[in-house]
């Protein structure tokens, strides 16, 4: 494939320079020759050619049209005109039109004729390569696709069974004396689902698309804390919207975002604090919802704040918590993909606060 | 009628079933098409009031088991629900599900034996 010669075609109506063409370039390239626009175009019809030099001034039809012409129908090739007047008109319609790559003077010097061709040869392998990159690109994505479809369920399907089973001896009284053997079990399968789950999310969020449509911030952090308060039942949780709780956003991001900030509150708290809290602040304005998240947990020292947003990243403090350090990750990818800001400050065994712009995105 | 491709998973879900105190009679298919050779039968009296089936089957799965599910006889199936269940996260499955009218819910395994009695409550099946 690499060592096939490129095709080039040349246009003009002097059946000389033809000639002249086809004699100095055929040892390099594959050269068709046309003395017409309508020969060029069945020639460029049956041949897969990329690279069409073609002359400005013909009979019946100038170079910038039939170029015009051969981008509309092969875009994908790299196009050259050759003309006798420096005529600016010429060359505004040639790039405009003809999205010429070159231009060349009549009579041209072998020389640099050679080199813009040798040029536009470079576009397009460049081009035809980074066709194909995208190509194994896209075949690649797919079968990641596949991949992540066949985990999530290989993976998932036999926790399932282990906590379905788990949940089988709850209802068998004669069972009932390894009660605290199955919790703790199910501790840890629930904790290797929610690892399954992250990479499944983490996966999600960097390929898919955002989708923005009407969020209820009230209604998806009041079921994201209705699903994780059951983790720590004495947490005091304090909850406050100030104006219309419905922004315009990506509903998935947002709940990877709070599932996250809201998990991690409640995982990291001061087990030595009488009244463990989390408070939502939100202000929502037409321009964006600004959010602040604070709790009065264990904290994270200075020197581990600024590596927090990194994946794998798990700070020392807090290596006897269940945590994938795929979490604050996958936080801090999702407010960048639905273009907001987070901060973040904290203090060990103060608390840690995050402090998050989101962009309300009404559409008019 | 459970439909289940995994033996544990029908077990599990017989077990549940049983629990709840809701059903006659259980019957377990762990293949899709064995279930659906008896439906074909259409003999109302072996025609079950409610199934669960399983989306991840090899051979045939849970969403070809719905096409031709839909083929057999009105009368017979008006008189039977289709919940499906799943193990996958898979936002596309769970469109898919629901997208489809024969189907009365999609349940996350393993089934939240409440969550069921809910379910079957609201749609005064039990």
């Amino acid at each position: 494939m690499v060592s096939e010669k490129v095709k080039i075609l040349y246009v003009d109506d002097e059946e000389n320079n033809l000639i002249a063409f086809r004699a100095n370039f055929k040892r390099e390239y594959e050269v068709y020759t046309a003395i017409s626009a309508e020969i060029a175009l069945s020639l460029l019809e049956s041949n897969s050619i990329y690279i069409i030099i073609s002359d400005e001034r013909m009979p019946h039809i100038t170079g910038v049209e039939f170029l015009e012409k051969v981008a509309k129908l092969y875009p994908d090739t790299v196009r050259l005109l050759i003309t006798g007047h420096s005529d600016i008109d010429i060359v505004i319609q040639a790039i405009n039109r003809g999205q010429v790559s070159k231009f060349i003077h009549k009579p041209w010097d072998w020389e640099k004729l050679e080199i813009s061709i040798d040029h536009c040869v470079t576009i397009y392998k460049s081009r035809t390569e980074l066709k194909l990159k995208n190509e194994e690109l896209q075949k690649t994505n797919d079968e990641l696709n596949k991949f992540v479809y066949s985990v999530s369920h290989d993976l998932r399907s036999p926790l399932t069974s282990i906590l379905g089973l788990i949940n089988l001896t709850k209802l068998k009284p004669e069972l009932r004396v390894a009660d605290t053997y199955f919790d703790m079990i199910e501790n840890r399968v629930m904790t290797l689902d929610n690892s399954v789950k992250k990479i499944i999310d983490y996966y999600k969020n960097a390929r898919s698309e955002g989708r923005i449509e009407e969020v209820n911030l009230n209604s998806i952090i009041t079921e994201i804390w209705n699903n994780l308060k059951n983790e720590n039942k004495t947490i005091n949780f304090e909850f406050v919207i100030n104006g219309n709780p419905v922004i315009f956003s990506d509903i998935f991001r947002l709940q990877i975002i709070f599932e996250n900030l809201i998990s991690n509150a409640i995982k990291y708290q001061n087990p030595s604090e009488k009244k463990q809290t989390i408070k939502i602040n939100i202000d929502v304005t037409d321009k964006n919802a600004r959010v602040l998240l604070s709790d009065n947990g264990i904290g994270i020292s200075d020197e581990y704040l600024k590596s927090i947003f990194n994946l794998f990243f798990r700070t020392n403090n807090s290596s006897d918590i269940e945590g994938s350090g795929i979490g604050l990750y996958l936080v801090k990818d999702a407010i960048d993909k639905i273009g907001g800001k987070i901060e973040v400050s904290s203090k060990v065994m103060v608390g840690t606060s995050f402090d998050l712009t989101i962009p309300n995105r009404i559409t008019l | 009628m459970l439909i289940d491709d995994n033996k544990i998973d029908l077990f599990i879900n017989n077990q549940f079933i049983t629990q709840m105190n809701i059903a006659d009679a259980i019957i377990e298919y762990p293949v899709a098409v064995e279930a659906l050779n008896i439906l074909q039968e259409n003999d109302a009296s072996k025609w079950p009031d409610l199934i669960l089936c399983d989306i991840h089957m090899p051979v045939m799965s849970g969403f070809k088991f719905l096409e031709e599910y839909a083929l057999l006889p009105e009368s017979l199936r008006k008189n039977c629900n289709i919940i499906m269940i799943s193990s996958s996260l898979d936002e596309r499955d769970r469109v898919k599900a629901l997208e489809n009218p024969m189907v009365l819910a999609l349940l996350e395994k393993p089934i939240n034996v409440a969550e069921l009695k809910r379910l079957l409550e609201k749609e005064n099946l039990i």
